[in-house]
């Protein structure tokens, strides 16, 4: 008896290979930039729809990591103009983490006032540090890798990982949401 | 709420960055929408292909079906008396000209 499979575009499963490998990665770079998870995974969505139209085209891209981490950089970019002409200054969302005024049990409403604090204190750090640290604390990635995304020197990352955490430690325990290291 | 804050227990700021990045990524992980696209555009393709290779068949039957038919209702009438087919065109009140194959008219005897 003749067997009859399904016919399966072999660029789906590379594609979606591609996605598990990278899609965290765009994410994290989206999010360091606005600190906001919702607009970080429209704008990886809408790099990985970009790169799907690319291949769909017969573009050749050699290095589709890179290709995408730059398209997300430059969607987030984008999304801060529009943000900009929008809103004035930032998105409402995106001040300390603003939420809505009904009651919340106490852990909670701790957990999320210690959390606003840090958001407030990762507002303040420069984009690029954002970046590292997301990609350090978010994905648990080495210094090493760290490096090889953001191509940038590995000692860099470390430097500026260290200031970065330090900073923040300092600002935070002066208002008492950690400890000293 | 500082009152509230200052008895919360202070935690390490590796702990509070852990935290606070694994709490804003998304869980479950999304899937990948540009496939999910890709995915429902073939399967509306596949669909109307099918479709339309059902309407060309079904055209087919019809057309068939309509021939078997008219063929049924008007069956084919057998031929009844003389077959004038063949005199269409001749009129047999006019004398047919003999030509003969010299092109010479031939010469008629002359009655005695």
């Amino acid at each position: 008896m003749k067997s009859r499979s399904k016919k399966v575009d072999p660029r789906h499963a590379d594609f979606e290979d591609l996605y598990e490998r990278h899609s965290r990665e765009v994410w994290a770079l989206a999010y360091a930039r606005w600190l906001r998870a919702d607009v970080a995974q429209d704008i990886m969505q809408e790099a990985f729809l970009r790169l799907w139209k690319q291949w769909q085209e017969g573009l050749t891209i050699l290095n589709p990591r890179a290709w995408l981490l730059r398209v997300a950089r430059n969607l987030a970019e984008d999304h801060a103009k529009s943000a900009f002409q929008r809103y004035g200054t930032q998105a409402p969302q995106t001040m300390n983490g603003v939420k809505g005024r009904e009651m919340m049990p106490l852990d909670q409403l701790e957990r999320d006032e210690t959390l606003g604090q840090l958001r407030h204190e990762l507002e303040e750090l420069a984009p690029a540090d954002r970046e590292i640290l997301t990609l350090r604390y978010g994905l648990d990635y080495s210094g090493n890798e760290i490096a090889e995304i953001l191509n940038i020197n590995a000692t860099a990352v470390h430097m500026r990982l260290s200031r970065a955490r330090q900073r923040l430690a300092e600002r935070l325990t002066a208002q008492k949401v950690v400890e000293l290291p | 709420m500082n009152e509230v804050l200052n008895h919360v227990p202070a935690e390490p700021i590796d702990a509070l960055l852990s935290r606070h990045f694994r709490s804003e990524m998304p869980n479950p992980w999304p899937a990948c929408e540009a496939l999910a696209q890709a995915r429902k555009a073939a399967r509306r393709h596949s669909r109307f292909r099918s479709l339309s290779r059902l309407a060309l068949a079904a055209s087919v039957v019809l057309f068939f079906a309509a021939y078997l038919t008219l063929a049924a209702l008007f069956p084919p009438q057998p031929a009844k008396g003389i077959d004038d087919s063949r005199n269409i065109g001749n009129n047999p009140n006019r004398e047919h000209k003999l030509q003969h194959p010299t092109g010479k008219r031939p010469r008629v005897p002359a009655a005695d």
